[in-house]
């Protein structure tokens, strides 16, 4: 489903990605962990399509297509989604008109018909009910004055709503606590199907408690250094990133 | 014309009217004269004027602009859908700066409220409210436009609310303008007064036909007794090449209220100027405005804040969206005198460039006397947050789209905030329009 090879990304002339290779196939879970700054949210953001990156050279195929000739949001339209690390407030748009847009946005692409106000209304608060969000939210404006912990159920919620075929999730865990974080692992595993797949960037192992991955892979400074199974969450969560060797790491790549 | 001949071409028309022997020697007409006389020594503002800095009013002499001009003999009404807003509301219609009764609807509505055009209002007599408040408009104005505007004193609307009484509909006061052979002015006067514990929503509505080339420059003056309410609109449609030149004169009581939103949607150039005494403690005003500049637009809100006593409350809220070479300008002028103890002003203006050629000015301007004052001000002027759009395109809405749902929200701020429902979906309606 998705393959990078040898992704090099550089943010204002920092080279920040330095030769990523990753291959997805549907219905695995892959995790990513690694220290802070070794460039897992650009990792994230690339695949989404943020501006501001540089690719200088490598590649990114989804279901085959080259995704660097894909604007955003054909690449959301394609099944991509991102759950942001810090999702941004967006003041005088409310959630209900920014998901119901959003999910006929894609429906259109797709040659499907628009929901109408209702049937869009019932699938967003079964939706709701899924990962635990209160319907008053659907009042309010796209994450304004949302708590973090809110911020990160709404992205879940999206996430729910749009039903991505590749699903990336950006320390959705970070700031959650221990309840929050279930809810956040439940929602994912009953979106869980053969078909699609999801990519889980975290800190801490604790998460994989609850969403068991099928692959983790550390990135450090740029590169994937080491990979192995959910066993290595556990060895990471020990002994911390220090002992991985980064040059034997990449030799058996 | 340059600023002294478009002076001159005024006082040629003024001279001629004012001359008519129709006018007899009445209180009104002695008002005019009075104004005239000023004029012989205003002069139009140039941008070396604090006050006009940022409006060059260059593109206004270019315009040779007649005094109100008889309707001809084929003249038909516009169809009162183009600026009907209320299902059910006290109704008085102008075009070209003539009364309309045809098109107007104020039947039912309680003899104790006056709503009159103003050339059927009482005027006789020296001593009439109506006249005193004329009156001490004319003695404390030194600008050009307002001088025009008594000098030309020809029409408008009287209205006044008596004692406690609570109007259950609002009152809608349109200004048409049509298109026609040869570019004109008209100097609309408003007066707005209510009594002790009245309350009211009253909208002053300018809208102009394509393509019509035409001046507004009304006046409008405002008093608010002890205790009223009077919510206020200002719908501001004029055509692509009209020159609107409007000036709003509020007065406030004890414990009174004024809540106004300012739209200013339309016009090649115009300039909103409000001037509001807070003369009674627990009297609190609440100015809102946006305003929307496309192609060549220049859209100036002058706002003026007298806090004169102790305990009393202003906010502002002012938002522009500028693209093309729009251009937005806002000056907020707050006085807090000295007495004003516990005075409470707060003002914001943001402003939204949607191309590299559009240009905003916006200039706080605070004097604060007192000490025991709480005052704030906030000015931005700034684009679309690109984070923003990425996150909306992240979830496959489009960048055109994404850009525009931004566009709406911010200012959306202003016109969510909209207390009258009816009201609200129409400016909705246009905002959407003008957006798009
Ligand atoms: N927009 C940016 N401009 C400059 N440097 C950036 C930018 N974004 C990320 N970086 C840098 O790139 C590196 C990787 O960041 P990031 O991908 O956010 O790491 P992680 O998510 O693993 O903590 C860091 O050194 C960070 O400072
Ligand atoms: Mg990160």
């Amino acid at each position: 489903m998705l393959s990078i090879k040898n992704l090099k990304v550089t943010v204002e002339d920092n080279q920040i990605l330095k030769g990523l290779n990753l291959e997805v196939k549907a219905g695995e879970i892959h995790a990513i962990m690694g220290p802070n700054g070794s460039g897992k949210s650009t990792l994230a953001h690339v695949l989404a399509g943020r501006p501001g990156y540089d690719v200088t050279d490598g590649e990114i195929l989804y279901q085959g297509k080259n995704v660097f000739e894909m604007a955003p949001e054909d690449r959301a339209r394609e099944g991509i989604f991102l759950a942001f690390q810090y999702p941004v407030e967006i003041p005088g748009v409310n959630n209900t008109s920014f998901l119901k847009k959003a999910v006929n946005e894609i429906r259109k692409y797709h040659g499907e018909e628009e929901l109408d106000a209702v049937d869009f209304l019932q699938m967003v608060k079964a939706k709701m009910k899924l990962v635990g969000m209160d319907p008053a939210f659907l009042r309010r404006p796209v994450n304004e004055g949302f708590s973090g912990g809110e911020k990160k159920r709404n992205e879940i919620l999206q996430m729910a709503v749009l039903e991505p075929t590749l699903g990336v999730l950006d320390e959705t865990d970070s700031g959650l606590d221990i309840d929050a974080l279930k809810t956040v692992a439940e929602g994912v595993n009953k979106l869980r199907t053969e078909k699609n797949a999801f990519i889980v960037v975290t800190h801490y192992q604790r998460l994989l408690d609850y969403i068991i991955p099928d692959f983790v892979h550390v990135l450090s400074d740029g590169k994937i250094v080491k990979s192995g199974g959910k066993e290595l969450a556990l060895e990471l969560e020990e002994k911390g990133y220090d002992w991985i060797p980064q040059a034997a790491a990449t030799e058996s790549m | 014309m340059n600023a002294n001949e478009t002076k001159q071409h005024f006082l040629r028309q003024l001279d001629a009217w004012l001359a008519n022997p129709e006018h007899r020697d009445t209180p009104i007409h002695r008002l005019r004269q009075a104004a005239r006389e000023r004029l012989d020594v205003s002069q139009f503002p140039t941008t070396k004027n604090e006050d006009w800095k940022y409006t060059n009013l260059k593109p206004f002499f270019e315009n040779d602009f007649h005094f109100a001009p008889q309707l001809g003999t084929g003249f038909q009404l516009p169809d009162a859908k183009s600026y009907q807003i209320h299902a059910d509301a006290w109704t008085m219609v102008f075009v070209n700066g003539h009364f309309q009764p045809a098109a107007s609807r104020l039947d039912g509505l309680d003899e104790s409220i006056t709503l009159v055009p103003l050339d059927k209002a009482d005027t006789s007599r020296p001593d009439s409210d109506l006249v005193r408040i004329l009156d001490c408009m004319g003695r404390t104005e030194e600008d050009i436009f307002s001088d025009l505007a008594t000098a030309f004193l020809h029409n408008g609307v009287y209205l006044h609310i008596p004692k406690n009484v609570k109007l259950d509909k609002p009152i809608h006061l349109v200004y048409l303008s049509t298109d026609s052979e040869t570019p004109f002015f008209t100097a609309p006067r408003n007066i707005i007064a209510l009594d002790q514990g009245a309350e009211a929503v009253v909208t002053e509505h300018f809208q102009g036909a394509e393509g019509a080339i035409y001046h507004s420059n009304p006046l409008t003056q405002i008093l608010v007794a002890e205790n009223a309410n009077l919510t206020h609109n200002k719908l501001g449609l004029e055509s692509e090449y009209a020159y609107h030149v409007g000036r709003m004169v509020v007065n406030q009581s004890q414990d009174s209220r004024f809540s106004t939103w300012s739209f200013t949607l339309g016009g090649r150039l115009v300039r909103n100027e409000i001037d509001v005494l807070l003369d009674g403690s627990g009297s609190e005003v609440h100015l809102n405005g946006l305003y929307i500049a496309t192609g060549e637009q220049h859209m100036d809100n002058q706002t003026y804040i007298d806090h004169a006593v102790p305990h009393t409350t202003s906010t502002e809220h002012y938002r522009g969206v500028m693209n093309d070479h729009g251009h937005g300008v806002f000056t907020g002028r707050v006085l807090v005198r000295q007495d004003a103890q516990k005075t409470d002003a707060q003002q914001m203006n943001k402003n939204l460039l949607l191309s590299k050629t559009a240009q905003a000015d916006t200039r706080p301007q605070l004097e604060i006397f007192a000490d025991d004052v709480k005052a704030s001000h906030g000015a931005t002027v700034g684009q679309l947050d690109e984070d923003q759009i990425f996150y909306l395109r992240s979830r496959g809405i489009g960048e055109a789209a994404a850009r525009h749902l931004l566009t709406q929200a911010f200012a959306n701020e202003i016109v969510d905030s909209v207390p009258h429902e009816e009201m609200g979906n129409f400016v909705h309606s246009i905002v959407n329009q003008r957006l798009s």
